[in-house]
């Protein structure tokens, strides 16, 4: 039975390797959604017949109302952040030296999804823009 | 003597496997749960009228806004709350942590004699959710 010494052996190194670089190496992962999904601008919104009404009933309400000396837009959003954090850090002053050894890597990205209905002052849909961020590649995009 | 050193060893693996699985895991979870709360009621919908529901009444339905937006022919009464659900696991070099915020909105518009022309609604709260980050 001499594999049973050598799972023991394994497990008391793996487990004084985890001890001694618990306080050093340390990985964080971050995601924070905030907002609904924003379904795509349906065939139905007509620019120049669509009024406001319909509009509303489609969406639902905005998350914000922007006055445009007259005209008016509905904007709805949705933000979804992806971040990552890598540390690695060696106190050497606690030590002996008065200085510590400290590297960090740290990467976040935030992509929006975005709705704007733009309004003539008397609510007759004018212009539809869409912006789909979330299904953009997080890699792609962090980088580019 | 050599079944009693068998014996010592398959102990001592299984106690170094144990003592490994406990450290491995320990650490901690948290669950967040964080509210926006204005008293703004679906049901207090069906009580609004356009052209005849006033600024007035919303405001006695549901309180004052949490912002007005001034238009040229009115303005704009916008209703939010939110709930935020927070996930965390802290491991031993490993943390992963995720926050899912969802909103519920109102928003009224009125016309320049202080009537509700037109409203929308979106009630996504419910919908937050306690998830990992991936």
């Amino acid at each position: 039975m001499p594999c049973h010494f050598k799972i023991g052996q394994t497990a008391l190194c793996l487990l004084l390797l985890i001890l001694v670089v618990s306080g050093c190496v340390s990985i964080r992962f971050d995601r924070i959604n905030n907002g609904a999904e924003i379904p795509l601008p349906a065939a139905g919104l007509i620019e120049g017949k669509t009024n406001l009404a319909e509009a509303l009933a489609r969406y639902g309400a905005p998350a914000d109302v922007v006055d445009m000396d007259g005209k008016f837009a509905l904007l709805y959003k949705k933000s979804f952040y992806q971040g990552g954090q890598i540390s690695l850090g060696i106190p050497l002053s606690d030590l002996f030296f008065q200085s510590s050894l400290r590297m960090e890597a740290t990467g976040n990205l935030l992509r929006h999804d975005l709705l704007a209905l733009f309004f003539t002052p008397d609510g007759i849909l004018t212009e539809t823009k869409y912006e789909r961020g979330a299904s953009q590649p997080f890699w792609g995009s962090f980088w580019k | 003597m050599i079944m009693k050193r068998r014996a010592f060893m398959r102990r001592f693996s299984f106690t170094m496997s144990l003592l490994l699985a406990l450290i491995m895991v320990s650490g901690c979870a948290v669950i967040g749960r964080g509210k926006d709360f204005r008293p703004i009621e679906e049901k207090s919908l069906t009580q609004v009228t356009p052209g005849k529901t006033t600024a007035a009444d919303v405001m006695k339905l549901f309180g004052p806004p949490s912002q007005i937006v001034k238009l040229s022919n009115g303005n704009a009464y916008i209703y939010d709350r939110s709930l935020s659900k927070a996930t965390g696991f802290w491991l031993i070099l490993v943390t992963f942590a995720n926050y899912d915020t969802q909103h519920d909105r109102i928003v009224f518009f009125m016309n320049n004699q202080d009537l509700v022309t037109h409203y929308g609604s979106s009630f996504k709260s419910d919908s937050a959710a306690y998830a990992l980050p991936f």
